[in-house]
């Protein structure tokens, strides 16, 4: 699986300015669900912070993949984030968060979402990846190197 | 050095949270820890790197762990994944 068969430029953000995880994660699921009228604003959030309650998705480095599994989620849905400022995510290494890619997973996809969590790491586990994103000009120009 | 194999039981496998669960115990030791398998072995430290293997449940990995201390590192390793990674299944 790639990051291509999972994204599009409409479901990037450049530039979110947010003060904090919290903040960034209502921002961003009212956003999705603006986009996605099968999924419902609330719902997106709690499932997000429901999670991150269980252990941050903050994987260090900057780099955060909030994820959750939704009933109304029918194929593997991502969404790239930038913020205009590191927020505090809870992150492993106590690192402020200026990058996300949001995972929305269907149910029972175990397998698949196994391959699509080692296809992101292959990706975000690289700093030369990180750095192009967090220096790209545009939207645009972070799904290209998104998908490269 | 101690290499030994161990076997993802938990159903889920070794998605996110359980390499976070892993990469806190195996942090917690200064030896050497690899985990992976022939092929693919990777630094059990990173998270990242854990996840770039997507064991699912049933896959067979390999573990290396060299330096002080690794026959309690090994264990804890083997106590977290034979618990699936207190999931309950």
């Amino acid at each position: 699986m790639n990051i291509s068969d999972i994204l599009t430029p409409q479901r990037i953000l450049a530039d979110l300015n947010c003060v904090s995880k919290k903040r960034s994660l209502e921002s961003i699921s009212k956003w999705l669900a603006q986009q996605m009228p099968e999924f419902d604003d609330k719902q997106l959030f709690n499932a997000l912070i429901g999670r991150e309650k269980l252990g941050s998705t903050g994987f260090g480095d900057g780099i955060a993949i909030p994820h959750c599994r939704l009933t109304s989620c029918t194929q593997v849905t991502g969404a790239l984030v930038r913020l205009t400022n590191g927020v505090d995510f809870d992150a492993i290494d106590r690192q402020p968060v200026d990058l996300l890619f949001v995972l929305l997973v269907p149910q029972e996809a175990t397998d698949e979402h196994l391959q699509i969590l080692a296809t992101l790491a292959a990706s975000f586990g690289q700093a030369e990846f990180c750095e192009q994103l967090r220096q790209a000009a545009d939207a645009e120009a972070m799904y290209q190197i998104a998908i490269a | 050095m101690i290499h030994e194999q161990i076997t993802i039981i938990n159903k889920l496998g070794l998605h996110a949270r359980a390499a976070a669960k892993l990469v806190a115990v195996t942090g917690k030791h200064s030896c050497q820890i690899e985990i992976g398998n022939d092929g693919k072995m990777v630094n059990a430290k990173s998270i990242m790197s854990v996840m770039l293997l997507a064991a699912a449940q049933g896959t067979v990995l390999t573990l290396k762990v060299e330096g002080e201390g690794a026959q309690q590192a090994f264990d804890d390793i083997a106590q977290l994944v034979n618990n699936f990674f207190d999931e309950g299944e």
